[in-house]
C-alpha cells in the first residue's frame, strides 16, 4: 500500500483527484488512533495521512476563535490554549493521539458535553478535500454565521467517508476558575437514577453527569456498584454551592475523569476481542438499557445526553429495541446489519450523498459500519 | 420599503386549472387561495423584495404536504415553503410564481416531554409557543429571534435562526434534533430522532439553515433547556460608540461570559426610547444590554465582573435592573426596535453581517463612513456579544434611487465585514438578497459543491428556485426556465 502524506491542502485535494482517476481505493489517516472504529476499512491502495497538516493557521485569543489544520493533534492544541488560560471542551478518547480532524470525522466527545455540546456545536468553520479535487468552505472564522450551506455539520460523524477535513475552526471557551467531583454509589441503578434526575430537574448546569454501572466503576478502581460522577466548573463559591446541593454524594479526586475519557481505548488494549457499543438513549430510556446488560460488560453513561457506551469483553449485539452501533470491533469485518443494525428510512438519502462526494466507494470504504 | 424582483420565470399560460382542481379535492377550498388581492399578502417577507405565488395552499399534515408536492411535479410547478413570512432576506419570495405551501395551519405542539427534555411540533408553531408551553414548568427553548412572537420554527429552521441569547447556547441547529421533511421529489423521511448522536451523516445539520432550497420541513423534534436560576440584566451606558464596542472586547478578555451582550448606538436608541419608553438615556451614544444567567452564585460574580469592564471602558453609568419587570422593558425596547424604526421611516434595510468580535469598533466606524457616502442615516442594534452586527439603512423609497443607495450602502458594509474575516450574514440567511455577494466569501469550488448539491435533490429546481447562489450558479431554472411550462 503506497502511503501519501500531502504537505498542504491543496496538495491533499490533488492525491484525492489523482485516486478518482486512478480508480484507487484510498484510507483517509490522522493518527489512525482509532482504526478499530466504525467498521474496518476494505483493502485499500494508498493511504493518505494529515500528519504534515499540523499548523495553527490563525489564533487571536481576544476573540476567542482558533483556526488549525486537520492534522494537529488534540494534546498540541489544548496545551496552546491552556497558556493562554482558553480551553476546548471535547474531552475526546485517545486525547493523546487523536488529530483534529479525526475527532471530527468520528464525532468523538467526552464527558462535559452536558455544558458545552460536542464538537458539532463547537465547530465554526471548515474546510474540506472531495475526490474531485476541491477545496470546499463551510462557515467560516466568526461565531455566528449562516452563509452557505453547513457542510461541516455533514462532514462531522462522516468516518471520512464523504471527503478530507483539511482545516477546522472552532469558538474557544474561557478555561473554568475551577472544577470539583461529586461522587455517589448504591447497589441499586435506581437510586442512582434518582439522584440524576434530581440534577437534571434542578437549577445546577453541571459539566458532566455520568452514570457507571459496577463493572465500570470496578474497572477505574472504584467499589463495584452503580454510580454516578457529576463535575462542577466555577470559582469557589459556586463550587461550595454544588458541594451544599448534591445531598449524598462524596467530593472525589478530578483525576478519575482522565480515566473516564480513555475508559475506552484501555478497554481495547485489554480485550483484543472486545466490542465497544454505542447506544443512543432517551434521558428516561438509560436506566432500563443499563440495568439489562451482563456483568461482564462495562458501562459508562452520559446521563446528562443518553448517549451510553457499553464496553464487552467479546463479540455483542446491539439491544433489541434500543437505538447505536458498534462502534469500536476486531479488525475482521463485520455485517453491516450487526454493526448498525437499525437505520432510519432517511438511509437512502445518506446514500445518496455519499453517491454524489465518492460515486465509486472509493473513500474509507467499509467504513460507517458499512451501510453508506 | 419593497422592491419588486424582476420576473425571471418566464411563465407562458395560466396556473393550470387541473392543478387548482387537484388541489382544492385534496385540501378544501378554503385552503386554497389564489385571488389577486389575497396573493398580495403573501408577496413579501421582512426584506425589501417581493414577488407574487400564483396560489397559496395550506396543508395541515405532513401527509398532506407530500401530496401537495406531488401535484405541484405532476404539474410542472415550482413551489415554496412559508412560516410567518418574517425572514429578512427574501428567503420565502417566489421569485418565478408558482405553489406557495403555507404552515400556517400545522401549528400543534404535538408532544411535550419535559423528562427527555424534548418537544415535538408541527413546523407552523410559533417559536414562542413552544417556551410558553414549557415555562411554568421551568424549561424553555433557547432560539430567539427578535420575530419570535411571530415566527415559525419551519422558518428558525430554514434560516438557522439565532437571536440575542444564542451567544451562550447557540443558535436554531443547536436546538434541532430531527426533521419531517418532504423532498422535492415527493419523498417524505424523518432525520435524527429524539435521542442524540444517531449513526449514518448529520441530515437535520445540512437541511437546517438550507433556507427551504433543500426540502420541506412539516416537523421538527427540539431540545428543551431547563431555566436557569437567576437572571440578571444590565444597561451600561456611553458617551462614545468606541467605549461602547471596546467593552466587547473587554469582556471576552475578561473570561465573562455572558449569555447576551447586546448594543445600540445614539441614533437607535433615541429611536426605541421614544417609541418604547425602555428606560434608555437619550443623550448617550451607545448602550450595551448585557445578560447574566445562571446559578445564583456565578450569576452575582459576573455581574461584578462585567461592572469593572465596563468601568474600564469609560462607561458613564451601570444600571442593574432591579427586577423583572424593569428587565422585560428594557427588553422590549430591544426586540421591538425594527417597530421603533419604522415610526420615524416607514422605509429600511436590515443587514446581518458578522464581523470578530475584536474588529467591532473599525466595523461601526465604516458603517457610519459608509452612511455618510450614500448620504443615508444608518443606525446599529446588534448582538454585539457575537459581532453580529445589523445595520439598519434608513431611506424614502419614494425618492428616486434611494433605494438603490441603500441597496448598495448595505453592499459595501457586507464587503467590508468580509475584508475583516467575517460573513454576509449571522442569521438572518443570504436569500435573494445577497446571492452575488457569496462569490466574495467562498471560492468557486465552494459554490460549485453548493450548486451541486442543489441538483441532487431538486434536479428540476422546483422548490424555491434562484436562492443562495449568484444567478450564474443558481440551478438552470433561471437561465433556462426548466418547470415553469404552465
Amino acid at each position: 500500500m503506497k502511503v501519501e502524506s500531502p504537505a498542504s491542502p491543496a496538495q491533499l485535494a490533488e492525491f484525492m483527484r489523482d485516486c478518482q482517476n486512478a480508480n484507487q481505493r484510498i484510507e483517509l489517516a490522522g493518527a489512525r488512533s482509532k482504526a478499530r472504529m466504525g467498521g474496518p476499512i476494505a483493502d485499500p491502495d494508498v493511504r493518505i495521512e494529515t500528519k504534515q497538516l499540523n499548523h495553527v493557521l490563525a489564533y487571536d485569543p481576544r476573540d476567542l476563535t482558533i483556526s488549525v489544520e486537520a492534522g494537529m493533534r488534540y494534546s498540541d492544541l489544548t496545551a496552546l490554549l491552556k497558556e493562554k488560560k482558553q480551553f476546548l471542551p471535547i474531552e475526546p478518547p485517545f486525547s493523546n493521539e487523536a488529530t483534529i480532524g479525526g475527532i471530527l470525522a468520528t464525532h468523538s466527545s467526552g464527558h462535559r458535553r452536558r455544558l458545552f455540546g460536542t464538537v458539532r456545536d463547537l465547530v465554526i468553520g471548515l474546510e474540506f478535500a472531495t475526490l474531485q479535487g476541491r477545496t470546499v468552505q463551510s462557515g467560516g472564522m466568526v461565531v455566528k454565521n449562516v452563509a452557505g450551506l453547513d457542510f461541516a455539520k455533514l462532514l462531522t460523524g462522516s468516518f471520512g467517508t464523504l471527503a478530507a477535513i483539511t482545516k477546522v475552526n472552532f469558538k474557544l471557551t474561557p478555561a473554568p476558575m475551577g472544577s470539583k467531583t461529586f461522587l455517589y454509589q448504591n447497589a441499586s441503578a435506581s437510586e442512582v437514577f434518582a439522584k440524576r434526575n434530581l440534577i437534571l430537574k434542578s437549577v445546577l448546569q453541571p459539566a458532566s453527569i455520568d452514570v457507571l454501572n459496577p463493572g465500570a466503576a470496578a474497572t477505574l478502581g472504584l467499589p463495584a456498584r452503580f454510580s454516578i460522577l457529576v463535575e462542577a466548573l466555577g470559582s469557589e463559591k459556586v463550587l461550595n454551592r454544588y458541594q451544599s446541593e448534591l445531598a449524598g454524594f462524596q467530593a472525589f479526586d478530578n483525576d478519575i475523569w482522565n480515566g473516564i475519557r480513555e475508559f475506552t481505548p484501555n478497554w481495547l488494549k485489554g480485550h483484543p476481542n472486545g466490542h465497544v457499543l454505542k447506544l443512543s438513549t432517551q434521558l428516561m430510556q438509560m436506566e432500563k438499557v443499563i440495568t439489562a446488560l451482563p456483568e461482564n460488560y462495562a458501562a459508562i453513561g452520559r446521563a446528562g445526553n443518553g448517549i451510553l457506551y457499553v464496553h464487552t469483553p467479546a463479540a455483542a449485539t446491539i439491544p433489541t429495541g434500543v437505538k447505536g452501533a458498534i462502534e469500536f470491533s476486531p479488525a475482521q469485518r463485520q455485517p453491516a446489519e450487526q454493526l448498525w443494525p437499525t437505520p432510519g428510512n432517511d438511509l437512502p438519502l445518506m446514500q445518496k450523498i455519499k453517491h454524489y462526494f465518492d460515486p465509486n466507494s472509493l473513500l474509507n470504504p467499509g467504513r460507517l459500519y458499512g451501510r453508506i | 420599503m419593497s422592491s419588486t424582483v424582476s420576473d425571471v420565470s418566464s411563465k407562458k399560460h395560466a396556473f393550470p386549472a387541473a392543478a387548482r382542481q387537484e388541489l382544492i379535492a385534496l385540501l378544501g377550498e378554503r385552503a386554497v387561495l389564489d385571488r389577486r388581492e389575497d396573493l398580495t399578502l403573501y408577496e413579501y417577507d421582512g426584506g425589501v423584495d417581493k414577488h407574487r405565488p400564483d396560489m397559496v395552499v395550506f396543508p395541515k399534515t405532513a401527509e398532506q404536504v407530500k401530496k401537495v408536492v406531488d401535484l405541484a411535479r405532476k404539474h410542472h410547478l415550482q413551489f415554496v415553503g412559508r412560516g410567518a413570512g418574517t425572514g429578512l432576506s427574501g428567503g420565502v419570495i417566489p421569485r418565478c410564481g408558482g405553489l406557495m405551501v403555507s404552515f400556517a395551519r400545522m401549528n400543534q405542539i404535538e408532544k411535550i416531554d419535559l423528562e427527555n427534555e424534548r418537544t415535538e411540533v408541527q413546523s407552523g408553531v410559533v417559536n414562542l409557543d413552544v417556551t410558553l408551553a414549557v415555562q411554568t414548568n421551568g424549561y424553555f427553548f433557547a432560539p430567539d429571534p427578535s420575530s419570535q412572537r411571530a415566527c415559525t420554527i419551519g422558518g428558525n429552521v430554514a434560516e438557522n435562526a439565532g437571536g440575542p441569547h444564542t451567544l451562550a447556547y447557540g443558535v436554531t441547529t443547536n436546538h434541532v434534533m430531527g426533521l419531517d421533511v418532504v423532498m422535492p421529489d415527493g419523498s417524505h423521511f424523518q432525520t435524527g430522532g429524539l435521542e442524540q448522536d444517531l449513526p449514518g451523516l448529520d441530515l437535520t445539520g445540512i437541511i437546517t439553515g438550507s433556507e427551504g432550497t433543500m426540502a420541506l420541513v412539516a416537523g421538527a423534534k427540539l431540545r428543551l433547556m431547563r431555566q436557569p436560576e437567576l437572571v440578571k440584566t444590565v444597561l451600561a451606558i456611553y458617551n462614545t460608540t468606541k467605549d461602547a464596542a471596546d467593552t466587547v472586547s473587554e469582556i471576552t478578555a475578561r473570561s465573562i461570559t455572558p449569555v447576551a451582550v447586546e448594543m445600540l448606538d445614539g441614533e437607535m436608541l433615541r429611536m426605541v426610547e421614544e417609541a418604547t419608553h425602555a428606560g434608555y438615556p437619550m443623550d448617550a451614544q451607545a448602550v450595551l444590554l448585557i445578560e447574566m444567567e445562571g446559578l445564583r452564585e456565578a450569576v452575582e460574580e459576573q455581574v461584578e465582573q462585567v461592572r469593572l469592564a465596563c468601568e474600564a471602558c469609560h462607561c458613564r453609568e451601570f444600571r442593574i435592573a432591579k427586577d423583572a419587570a424593569e428587565r422585560d422593558l428594557l427588553w422590549k425596547g430591544r426586540k421591538n426596535a425594527f417597530g421603533a424604526v419604522g415610526r420615524l421611516s416607514p422605509f429600511y434595510y436590515v443587514q446581518d453581517g458578522v464581523v470578530p468580535r475584536t474588529r467591532i469598533t473599525e466595523t461601526l466606524l465604516e458603517i457610519y463612513r459608509i452612511g455618510e457616502k450614500y448620504g443615508l442615516k444608518i443606525s446599529n442594534i446588534f448582538h454585539a456579544g457575537d459581532g453580529n452586527m445589523h445595520p439598519i439603512i434608513l431611506f424614502d423609497a419614494r425618492i428616486p434611487g434611494q433605494l438603490k443607495a441603500a441597496q448598495l450602502a448595505g453592499d459595501e458594509i457586507l464587503s467590508y465585514c468580509i475584508s475583516v474575516g467575517g460573513s454576509i450574514t449571522g442569521e438572518h440567511g443570504v436569500g435573494m438578497e445577497k446571492m452575488e455577494l457569496m462569490t466574495k466569501q467562498f471560492s468557486e469550488d465552494t459554490l460549485d459543491t453548493i450548486k451541486d448539491f442543489k441538483n441532487l435533490f431538486d434536479p428540476e429546481c422546483r422548490l424555491n428556485p434562484g436562492k443562495l447562489l449568484p444567478l450564474g450558479k443558481c440551478c438552470g431554472e433561471i437561465h433556462q426556465q426548466a418547470g415553469t411550462e404552465y
